[in-house]
């Protein structure tokens, strides 16, 4: 059931200065695709989008060391998830109440905990959540820092300045590529392989 | 014919700038209009953040009739978009030829490397028809009461 409901979130992933002349790439990672994970007492259950998480590996691909996943917490649950220690560590709450870390911090419902470092990212759901989000659900994303200088600006995430200008002056000379023109589905399209007169 | 960058901002949620006082100067501007985003990591130092560099949260919102509203064609360059749908529908398109559906728990891994330009914004018929489409087959020429 979908209908008008919309809820979405949309990562940055940076790219360091070795790769950020790539081709352009889509992986769809299909929401039935995901590597399903449950913690041992099956109070957590973790989707596993991309990279590797204690050893079970996510269907999404990344070019630089990075895990991202979604967990859903029953209602007093915890979970003891297995962390890289060279990896940074983030937890995003999209639904309902709990606390992170060693030092148990409170977290709800958009708000984004920053964990220390270690090889543990700990998360736990209040015993009482509200009616309309009976559980915990937060995104933990975290990787290898890239560790280069950012020049950001709108669409673009760069090096340095001067890549971001070439950046602009590219794409207004339309080399970052052009709107495709398409001719009216279901119609003929009428070829021309004449001469003019 | 692309428009300026200036203009792009301004009518895109997506592509609002990277708040961080130590890079270079951004523009404070406005959410786009009929979008509630959230930005995850508004005023966390970008050290802590590396490997990413922004998440935006949209929604969750209820659309009626006529509300929802998508990106225009905007570019990209330098680094990868993650777009992951828990609920509803947004149809991609890009000048590469690529395009296709994100919906219900779908992830997109966008790679835009040294460049491109997309497009992201909801099917037509979730646009004509708002909360009152109970599936996307179902919603045609008329809408279900809503």
């Amino acid at each position: 059931m979908w209908g008008g409901l919309s809820h979405g979130f949309q990562l940055w992933v940076n790219l360091p200065a070795r790769l950020k002349w790539s081709p352009p790439r889509y992986q769809d990672i299909r929401g039935g695709a995901v590597t399903l994970l449950s913690s041992p007492d099956g109070g957590a259950l973790l989707q596993v989008i991309a990279g590797e998480v204690a050893g079970h590996q996510g269907p999404g691909i990344t070019y630089t060391p990075i895990a991202l996943l979604h967990a859903t917490l029953a209602p007093g649950a915890q979970l003891r998830l297995p962390w890289r220690a060279d990896f940074n560590a983030l937890a995003y709450v999209l639904a309902g109440s709990g606390s992170v870390g060693v030092e148990w911090r409170p977290v709800r419902m958009g708000q984004l905990a920053v964990y220390g470092s270690g090889e543990v990212v700990t998360v736990a759901a209040d015993t009482g959540q509200e009616s309309r989000s009976p559980q915990l659900d937060v995104l933990v994303l975290g990787g290898q820092p890239i560790r280069e200088p950012v020049a950001a600006y709108g669409p673009f995430v760069m090096n340095t300045r001067a890549e971001l200008i070439q950046a602009f002056e590219d794409y207004q000379a339309g080399r970052l590529g052009s709107i495709p023109v398409e001719p009216h589905p279901g119609h003929e399209v009428l070829r021309d392989t004449t001469k003019s007169r | 014919m692309n428009g300026s960058i200036q203009e792009l901002l301004e009518r895109s949620p997506f592509l609002e700038g990277l708040d961080r006082r130590d890079l270079v100067e951004l523009p404070q501007l406005g959410v786009g209009e009929g979008f509630p985003v959230r930005r995850a990591f508004a005023g966390v130092d970008l050290r802590a953040l590396d490997p990413f560099v922004h998440m935006d949260q949209v929604g969750e919102v209820n659309y009626a009739p006529g509300e929802p509203k998508g990106t225009p064609w905007h570019p990209h360059r330098g680094f990868e978009t993650v777009t992951y749908m828990l609920d509803g529908i947004l149809r991609h398109q890009d000048s590469n030829g690529g395009g296709g559906l994100i919906t219900d728990g779908d992830t997109q891994w966008m790679t835009a490397g040294r460049g491109l330009i997309h497009i992201e914004a909801p099917p037509e018929e979730v646009v004509v028809c708002g909360g009152g489409c109970p599936t996307a087959s179902s919603c045609g020429s008329t809408c279900p009461p809503g």
